[in-house]
């Protein structure tokens, strides 16, 4: 029968309602004074305006909600979509090729993951597939972003003065850049760091298996809260997936239904 | 210990099959992880209110100063944060003002390296000089 509440579940869906709802307030503050369409073909600049924000943001809503009681594939994928539509929505403001803040990209792929992998397992054993396919997704997310760190520089990425670099083109100021400065000019500091990142973004495959989930996500809570601190880059929508789908224990033996 | 189950990694291999065939992330238009190693000077936006940096999402009401003053170019100069360039030049074109404000504002780049000693130096070029008002 259906499961209880699920604290899994609910950490997912506050990640994903922390990405959206920063999206949609990133949308009303820019106040999107350059909507565009897709391609130049369809005009959803109609979509920027307040009543369609509104009608997104309680769609996304009711669409957690659903997700946190069920984890019924449905609800995933209805959630996954409104995030990805409103990411859209947000890049298609900024000149292409821009950098974008698009933090929605793992919270709405694991659920799009979960809703697919749900809608195409057995009935049974829909919940447990729909959460093992999310915990692919973010194996491969993180691993993709190591991967994407050593092909743009190559193992020299993990040296002291790389970091040194970043760590202080991020620094705007504020009462974190004393940390941040005096960690700028602790080569062996920004050494260990770098080397440190490295090594957790590449553990990430770790996550596709049960047991390695909890310790993983202990190593991705020290990283994000390192970057959070050094560089002032606030992922927490991603740890919160990545807590949540770590935190079913492993199962004894056998299938069971996702709780 | 129990393998991976079949719905993890399938999840896995077709995300990364994915990137294989679009060149990039799935729902990401850069590379926003690869925090690359700079070749040379590196630049990113500066933004000073009364001398001291600021966050220039702090005023508005902009007065002398605009998106022209934004050098999204950075000729010469890398950047990791081109994001904040446009942020900055959207900002002060949305916000212009037309009575001079009570606080002085500057924008420019802060320009960043790494000296012979391997230690990262840092200076600041202005590029535009005006008033603004701070938000409510």
């Amino acid at each position: 029968m259906a499961a209880a509440l699920s604290p899994g579940r609910a950490l997912v869906a506050a990640g994903a309602l922390l990405a959206g709802l920063g999206l949609f307030v990133r949308l009303r503050w820019d106040g999107l004074s350059h909507p565009r369409g897709v391609a130049g073909l369809v005009d959803l600049g109609w979509l920027a305006h307040a009543p369609a924000q509104v009608a997104l943001a309680v769609l996304l809503v009711v669409a957690l909600a659903a997700f946190v009681r069920w984890g019924g594939a449905a609800a995933a994928l209805l959630a996954g979509g409104v995030l990805l539509l409103s990411a859209w929505l947000h890049a298609w403001q900024w000149p292409p090729g821009s950098g974008v803040d698009n933090g929605v990209t793992l919270p709405a792929a694991t659920l799009l993951a979960w809703g697919v992998g749900a809608f195409l397992a057995d009935p049974l054993q829909a919940r447990r597939a729909g959460r093992e396919a999310a915990c692919g997704v973010v194996a491969a997310a993180y691993l993709l972003a190591v991967a994407s760190k050593l092909h743009g520089s190559g193992p020299g990425w993990a040296s002291g003065q790389n970091l040194a670099l970043h760590i202080a083109i991020h620094d705007a100021g504020g009462w974190l850049s004393p940390l941040r400065q005096w960690v700028v000019d602790s080569p062996r500091v920004t050494g260990l760091l770098g080397v440190g990142t490295l090594l957790i973004e590449g553990a990430a495959p770790l996550f596709l298996w049960e047991r390695c989930r909890r310790p993983w996500a202990v190593l991705a809570v020290g990283l994000h809260v390192g970057i959070s601190l050094l560089m002032g880059l606030h992922h927490y929508d991603w740890l919160l997936v990545v807590l949540g789908l770590a935190s079913r224990p492993p199962a004894a033996g056998g299938l069971s239904a996702d709780r | 210990m129990r393998g991976p189950s079949g719905a993890a990694l399938t999840a896995f291999l077709v995300y990364l099959l994915l990137v294989a065939a679009t060149g990039n992330l799935p729902l990401l238009r850069f590379p926003i992880f690869q925090f690359a190693r700079p070749q040379g000077p590196t630049a990113a936006p500066w933004f000073a209110a009364d001398g001291q940096p600021a966050d220039i999402e702090d005023f508005e009401r902009f007065v002398g100063v605009g998106p022209g003053d934004v050098d999204s170019e950075r000729q010469g100069f890398q950047s990791s944060v081109q994001h904040k360039f446009d942020e900055q030049a959207r900002w002060l074109g949305d916000h212009a003002g037309t009575e001079a404000g009570p606080v002085r504002v500057q924008v420019g780049l802060r320009i960043l390296d790494l000296g012979p000693d391997g230690r990262v130096r840092e200076r600041v070029r202005v590029d535009g000089e005006g008033t603004a008002w701070p938000r409510r």
